[in-house]
């Protein structure tokens, strides 16, 4: 098992798991919108295990430089968790 | 067209507190050090351009002002201050002078009756309390007189608690479907309205103006209280006003909050932009990018606020709001849309956003009718100045010019894109937003595809240097 964290929680998930079904299952302070990489709402800010969220698509990156994002940054819409992560709100 | 000529000056850090000004050539473009963090999120202080203090309080409906003639800057100080930009100088106030304080006791008291959602109950004790204010008073044409002496901006605050109660009165409990059909409130309740909305011009429904630039209130600042853009940022001391309570007091305010962040944080965008258009007319290439730049960063205080502050919103108490005021008679009035703010008029006329969805065509055009001719000319003239910020640019042909053009441009864009996403799950369930639908899945789907059009059509702003 995997630990995501966010906000004070963790959760502990199988890896692959997308941030997405995490939110969708479970309480956290994550705004989703789009939930395509289309409108920036999920911004997060990557605090530990940035490399374990996978690779940033075209679509993700061009939301993350419109908002001149910070590289810790990733649309939580867009990730999938492949190791231990820890996040805050973006 | 006239351009200002004289130095400007930048309020520089005006969140902070430090009402120190330096001269626009002083002032960096970098703003990476000056963060702060509100709600748990980052943002920017933005630079405030120093607007000559000349704020005009226009009769609304006989003086005529040609802005054209004043130039983009002076003209924004005719309108707007440095500090609030359209945003009241002041706070709010509402006390009145004689038996017209009553009218704002009245709506207080009202707002916590028609929150028990009982119809009858709230009708009978509105007729109850319009009875016994009209007996108050020697006769009721003295009501009309201490109206009619007040200055114009003063009947228009009056007006926000009347129209309130009116919408009250109208739709009687905000659980019930919308209400159509003619309604009156109570002599003198309803007369009092209409002779104030024959002084001022102002059409006496719902709107935008009356809801997010003077339906609010500040912890800490009384009513009256000159306001300094660190106050009217400070989203946290706002504190619910008037009406649509629920039992936390809550909700209404979260909606208040989310709509007032767009106005409070864009209040930079007005001084800049005027400044960009000014630099257009003067071929000032390094002006122009410094001003987009802080046209960039306030857009991103707006979009940030936004986004934080829209889920807040309780959905059943939107549509509460919606239900009550976006009927009268058999009319649609405009309620919880940003067609009508400042900040959104602004940006669409600067970038000259052209609509193509018949729908936010239609909605635009309802809603312009809520906002003071003299906010629509000055955006007219903003739109139409020439040279215009896009064709200038062009000509310029400046990657950095370009590029900062386009940032803001895509920015926009993605504004309205999470508008669309995040505020889309407030209205589900909805029948009305402004328009009365069948069902709300139609509601949605009609939402849905004028604001996707709102998007591609804000995108197309930055189409031009495409290739």
């Amino acid at each position: 098992m995997l630990t995501f964290k966010v906000a004070e929680l963790e959760f502990f998930v199988e890896h692959g798991t997308t941030i997405q079904q995490i939110c969708a299952q479970y309480d956290t302070p994550i705004i989703f919108g789009c939930r395509a990489a289309k409108c920036g709402a999920c911004i997060v800010r990557i605090l530990d295990g940035g490399k374990n969220l996978g690779s940033i698509g075209t679509c993700e990156q061009a939301v993350l430089d419109i908002l001149a994002a910070e590289p810790d940054h990733r649309l939580a819409c867009q990730c999938t968790v492949l190791g231990d992560v820890t996040v805050e709100v973006g | 067209m006239r351009t200002h000529k004289e130095e400007l000056y930048v309020n520089i850090r005006p969140r902070s507190g430090d009402e120190a000004s330096i001269p626009l050539s002083n002032l960096s473009s970098d703003l990476s050090s000056w963060n702060y963090e509100l709600y748990g999120v980052q943002l920017i202080e933005v630079p405030l351009l120093v607007l000559k203090e000349t704020r005009h309080e226009f009769d609304h409906a006989s003086q005529q002002v040609e802005f054209n003639q004043f130039g983009p800057l002076e003209s924004l100080g005719m309108l707007a201050t440095t500090q609030t930009g359209f945003l009241p100088k002041h706070a709010p106030d509402y006390r009145f002078p004689g038996p017209l304080q009553t009218i704002t006791d009245l709506c207080h008291q009202a707002g916590a009756h028609y929150a028990r959602h009982d119809e009858a109950e709230f009708r009978a004790w509105l007729t109850m309390v319009s009875t016994t204010f009209a007996t108050s008073v020697v006769d009721t044409d003295e009501i009309y007189s201490y109206a009619t002496k007040l200055p114009q901006e003063r009947q228009k605050m009056l007006m926000v608690p009347l129209i309130l109660m009116s919408h009250m009165w109208r739709q009687g409990s905000p659980v019930l479907a919308p209400a159509t059909g003619p309604s009156a409130m109570p002599k003198p309740l309803h007369e009092l309205l209409i002779t104030l909305s024959e002084a001022t011009g102002i059409i006496p429904r719902f709107n935008q103006i009356l809801m997010t630039m003077l339906a609010w209130k500040l912890d800490g600042k009384s009513d009256g209280d000159l306001l300094s853009h660190r106050d009217v940022t400070s989203l946290e001391q706002m504190s619910p006003y008037f009406w649509l309570m629920n039992q936390n007091n809550q909700s209404e305010l979260d909606l208040n909050r989310a709509f007032f962040a767009m106005e409070a944080f864009g209040v930079p965008i007005y001084g800049w932009s005027c400044f960009a258009l000014e630099c257009a007319a003067q071929n000032n290439l390094k002006g122009a990018v410094q001003a987009l730049k802080m046209i960039w960063a306030a857009m991103k205080n707006v979009y940030t606020t936004t986004k934080t502050l829209m889920p807040r919103i309780d959905a059943d108490e939107f549509r509460k709001l919606q239900v009550t005021g976006g009927w009268i008679e058999d009319e649609v009035t405009a309620v919880a849309s940003g067609y009508q703010l400042p900040f959104m008029l602004m940006l669409d006329a600067l970038f000259q956003v052209n609509f193509s969805h018949p729908g936010v065509i239609a909605a635009k055009q309802n809603n312009l009718r809520f906002v003071p001719q003299h906010w629509q000319e000055f955006f007219h003239m903003i739109r139409s100045h020439c040279p215009s910020l896009k064709d200038w640019i062009q000509e310029k042909n400046n990657s950095e010019l370009t590029e900062a053009y386009t940032d803001c441009v895509q920015l926009f864009a993605l504004f309205r894109s999470m508008h669309k996403y995040v505020g889309g799950q407030v209205i589900k369930g909805a029948t009305t937003t402004g328009r009365k639908f069948d069902s709300p899945d139609e509601n949605y789907m009609q939402f849905m595809e004028e604001m996707e059009a709102l998007v591609n059509d804000t995108t197309a702003a930055a189409d031009f240097f495409k290739g």
